[in-house]
């Protein structure tokens, strides 16, 4: 009822302030930003330790995998796509440089190669979308159970025949995920730079502009003359690299390629996209937003710690957090309505 | 109509398919009645003096016996477990009996273990041995039993009795109350203690809390557990929330971790310079956490003799079918050795 008034003509001041609030009302990210504001609020008022400096960045290198993957998981669903193998992709790039550097191959090379098996998996789930016509949905979920077959097959044979996890010891690349400038986690300098570039990239670059087109409306992309199948490649190949770096980043940061890793992540990626005001029926989405995503659900687990909160009641609570997320969204866009 | 004359023919058909495998589930289990003695008393347990190193008896097989030994290949744990078996296979070769590995799939669970036993009753094995992690493998064990082919179980064990002979494995609750004696004793009896957990959902898991949460609670009032929470498992997670317990509780003493991805709260404690300081007790000799032990990240962890599960059950089958030798308790426990730095060359070598 409240939006109803603020649209209602009024007189004088009262118009002025009222416009201003619907103008920051409507910027996509204030909602989930202001969410996030509260809660660090709350927090820092409940636990002493929540501000410290420390604690800060290991918060965001705790969320730096899932915030990695999540700008390629943008990308994607922005076209109206969706990927659920990011996890598995995450698992073999990392067991996959992890064992070709077990069998001595320089590391660096080891670490081109697992980039390229990642973005090898992100092309193939491209290709199979646009030229074979298979649902995203159904693409991405062989692709994630072929991910993980291919984990355990990368990981059998280093001692027995059975599955294990496969040290990764090289200190150079393992800085990736467990190296330090100053007090900053590195993965933290990482997720900066990828998160700055790539909003850039979407504002203002044309290929960056007809992910939107293709996702608001296909249709209308394609008779103006954009590759629609060009763009979305283009959106699972760059997931693919993504999620290479990320698998390289968890390994690196316990010097171990385990087969586990990233099992579930997609969960969590899609849920940051979601709150960070995506719409998974394409065409609306940003970086930005999915960050800040990331980040409550971040922020709510080392709260739930900090604040020897029942773990239980962590899990319900990021389940309100992206209900209530996509419910705000959408008493944005269509005010009034119910 | 012609839907229904289908469906009529097809439900007759599996009604005659289930009436003939039923007369010649009888008709075998009336054919293998050689009389084998009854097993013991489900629920007794015993520590057997010969745990791991269990001999066959001096006694061929009248006819060539088969058994199978349903395992588990998804992480390094079932490494021994596997070597137990091919040691077994290798024993009871000579004696007129073959022992197959059969690896049933990708996770403990039901679906998986219900159509392994059900295949290895289809291919006529003389015995089985297999893992039953959940409850609902009970039925398929308990039809395995009824159609004349004994089973062991072995490493985990359903709440639920079933038909099995006998079981070899580790007592989850008596493993978590080692831990909190151990716990109790490196911290002097007092401190902050807090417990990563795989899955709250996850019986094997929440046994181990329990014995170690309730002999801390009886044994040392000095000792508070800060909080538990769950990793699923993973060593990333378990970094992650390592870190923030340690944020929480500067002062924090000790971190119990139930089940996988040790080394990744160790390598928290190691990367914030607290090695030592912080106590921590976990499970298992896969190599990440064996590294984390000789380094003294790791104060110590608590072992189920792998070796012995893979090992034991073809054994102690082989002598019921052909003596008739009847284990002495129908729970085998294994040992839960206590590694340390000091005693880490015994269990394990790089």
């Amino acid at each position: 009822m409240t939006e109803i008034k603020i649209s209602s003509p009024e007189t004088g001041n009262d118009k002025i302030s009222l416009s201003f609030f619907r103008r920051i009302f409507q910027i996509r990210e204030i909602g989930v930003l202001s969410a996030l504001i509260v809660l660090i609020i709350i927090m820092s008022f409940a636990s002493p330790y929540f501000l410290k400096m420390q604690n800060i960045f290991n918060v965001i290198r705790g969320m730096s995998t899932i915030g990695i993957m999540a700008i390629g998981m943008t990308m994607i669903i922005i076209t109206g796509g969706i990927d659920l193998s990011v996890g598995s992709l995450l698992a073999v790039s990392g067991v996959f440089t992890a064992r070709l550097m077990f069998h001595g191959v320089f590391p660096w090379l080891a670490v081109a190669a697992g980039f390229g098996f990642g973005i090898g998996l992100g092309l193939t789930n491209g290709i199979i979308i646009t030229k074979v016509r298979v649902n995203p949905f159904i693409t991405t979920l062989g692709m994630l159970s072929i991910g993980r077959g291919l984990t355990y097959l990368f990981a059998t044979g280093l001692k027995g025949a059975v599955a294990s996890n496969v040290p990764m010891r090289d200190p150079s690349v393992n800085f990736l995920g467990a190296g330090y400038i100053g007090p900053i986690p590195f993965p933290v300098i990482e997720l900066a730079i990828l998160v700055i570039i790539f909003s850039l990239f979407l504002k203002h670059t044309v290929l960056g502009r007809q992910i939107y087109a293709v996702g608001s409306n296909k249709e209308a992309a394609r008779l103006s003359g954009v590759n629609i199948d060009r763009v979305q490649i283009f959106a699972y190949t760059i997931t693919g690299a993504f999620c290479a770096l990320s698998g390289i980043i968890n390994a690196g940061l316990l010097a171990t390629a385990a087969t586990n890793a990233g099992t579930g992540n997609e969960l969590d990626v899609i849920a940051a996209v979601v709150i960070g005001g995506a719409s998974l029926s394409g065409g609306e989405g940003s970086i930005i937003g999915a960050i800040i995503g990331a980040a409550i659900m971040a922020v709510l687990r080392n709260s739930f710690v900090l604040l020897h909160l029942p773990a239980f009641m962590q899990t319900i609570s990021i389940g309100v957090v992206i209900i209530l997320a996509v419910a705000f969204d959408n008493l944005r866009k269509h005010p009034g309505k119910s | 109509m012609k839907k229904r004359s289908i469906f009529i023919l097809l439900a007759a058909a599996m009604f005659l398919c289930s009436v003939m495998a039923w007369t010649e589930g009888q008709a075998e289990s009336a054919d293998t009645g050689k009389a084998l003695p009854p097993g013991p008393e489900f629920s007794s347990a015993v520590i057997p003096s010969d745990s791991g190193a269990v001999k066959p008896v001096n006694q061929k097989a009248d006819k060539p016996l088969r058994i199978a030994v349903l395992g588990l290949e998804n992480n390094p744990f079932w490494i021994p477990v596997k070597e137990g078996t091919f040691k077994a296979a290798e024993e009871l070769k000579p004696l007129n009996c073959t022992v197959d590995w059969i690896n049933a799939g990708a996770q403990h669970t039901t679906d998986v273990f219900s159509k392994a036993i059900e295949a290895a009753v289809a291919q006529e094995y003389d015995a089985i041995a297999t893992i039953a992690g959940d409850s609902g493998v009970v039925p398929y064990i308990n039809r395995a039993v009824e159609s004349g082919i004994p089973v062991a179980t072995f490493n985990s064990e359903t709440e639920v009795e079933n038909k099995r002979l006998f079981f070899v494995g580790a007592d989850l609750y008596k493993q978590g109350e080692s831990a909190g004696e151990a716990m109790i004793e490196v911290l002097g009896g007092k401190g902050k203690v807090a417990i990563i957990t795989g899955f709250f959902a996850v019986e094997a898991h929440e046994l181990r809390r329990l014995g170690f949460e309730e002999t801390i609670a009886k044994k040392a009032p000095g000792i508070t557990i800060v909080d538990r929470v769950e990793n699923q498992d993973k060593a990333d997670i378990a970094y992650n929330q390592a870190q923030d317990f340690m944020t929480a509780n500067p002062d924090l003493a000790g971190i119990y971790v139930t089940a996988g991805g040790p080394f990744g709260a160790a390598a928290a404690v190691e990367d914030a310079g607290k090695t030592g300081k912080i106590k921590m007790i976990s499970y298992d000799f896969v190599d990440e956490t064996m590294e984390f032990v000789e380094k003294g990240v790791i104060t110590g962890t608590i072992g189920q003799q792998p070796f012995a599960q893979g090992h034991d059950p073809a054994i102690r089958l082989f002598n019921y079918l052909v003596a008739g030798e009847v284990p002495e308790a129908g729970r085998l426990l294994t040992k839960a050795d206590f590694v340390t730095k000091a005693n880490i060359d015994q269990f394990w070598s790089k």
